[in-house]
């Protein structure tokens, strides 16, 4: 778990790119933490990165849904859009997208 | 239950089409070792198995497989996109292309199509951990195998995160094992 002890935290000025950089970083460290979780229910320092990382990504998605566009359906309630931008952003295979 | 959420677990920038790379990449989304076969493998096992903790992992690396699946097919699509019909012959392609143009349909590299006997769901968990186990070893050798016939990096870099997770996977369905399924009782919620 040492790679997640050194983890800084996160400033909020960011662009769309290394916004969803960041995101993807987080959202993998809580994958990854999940799955260690899985195998170690009792692991309450663990848990604690894993709390801590999610705060820290919540506030990123926050920011980059509000500003950008959903990453998923439930973030088009965030933003005052003036059409259905879930169905209209590239699709996240799409060379632009990444 | 799932959710979507729009974006790759890791990102796939591939601004060089290579359909010759594409035909040998697409063993994974497909192919006996491939991303098809694990994530319906785990998502099909965890029903059966006495033990919450192992359904649990069953479940979320099932579903790490699916974000793994959408970014092979990632990398075959943008491999293939914008080709020139002289591309398409030159690079052996035109045998997928009359079948499929340039739809991502799972198949191994030498064009046997997805098969669910490629994994089992057997009812016994210490069998199906066994065979996950094996498993993340094979599609690990099969990454390995990738990056010994791929040298771009745009395309490696994926490919290396993807062959990473088999690891961390292989680890653990070993831990789910030892922790939960070396309990005495095991034999008697099995029969």
């Amino acid at each position: 778990m040492n790679q997640y002890r050194n983890m800084a935290g996160y400033d909020r000025r960011n662009n769309r790119d290394e916004l969803i950089q960041k995101i993807g970083m987080l959202d993998f460290a809580l994958v990854d933490l999940n799955l260690y979780l899985d195998t170690h229910p009792d692991d309450q320092e663990v848990m604690e990165y894993f709390t801590h990382f999610k705060k820290n990504l919540d506030m990123l998605q926050k920011e980059y849904t509000t500003k950008y566009g959903p990453l998923k359906v439930e973030d088009m309630a965030n933003g005052a859009w003036d059409s259905w931008k879930w169905a209209t952003e590239p699709m996240p295979w799409e060379v632009c997208a990444n | 239950m799932w959710e979507y959420e729009k974006r790759l677990q890791f990102p796939v920038k591939i601004t060089k089409p290579n359909a010759k790379i594409a035909q040998v990449i697409i063993s994974q989304y497909g192919g006996p070792d491939g991303e098809m076969g694990a994530s319906m493998r785990y998502l099909s096992q965890r029903y059966a198995t006495p033990y919450r903790e192992v359904a649990g992992v069953l479940t979320d690396i099932g579903t790490e497989e699916l974000a793994h699946l959408e970014m092979v097919a990632a990398i075959v699509y943008q491999l293939t996109k914008d080709l020139s019909m002289d591309e398409i012959e030159a690079s052996g392609f035109d045998k997928y292309y009359v079948d499929h143009t340039l739809g991502i349909w799972p198949q191994a590299a030498g064009g046997v199509p997805f098969n669910a006997c490629e994994f089992q769901s057997k009812g016994d968990i210490i069998t199906d951990l066994f065979e996950d186990m094996a498993a993340e070893q094979k599609a690990r050798t099969t990454y390995d195998n990738i990056l010994r016939l791929v040298k771009e990096p745009e395309v490696c870099e994926p490919i290396k995160f993807l062959r990473e997770r088999e690891i961390v996977h292989f680890q653990r369905f070993g831990e789910a094992n030892r922790e939960h399924c070396s309990k005495s009782e095991h034999t008697k919620y099995n029969h």
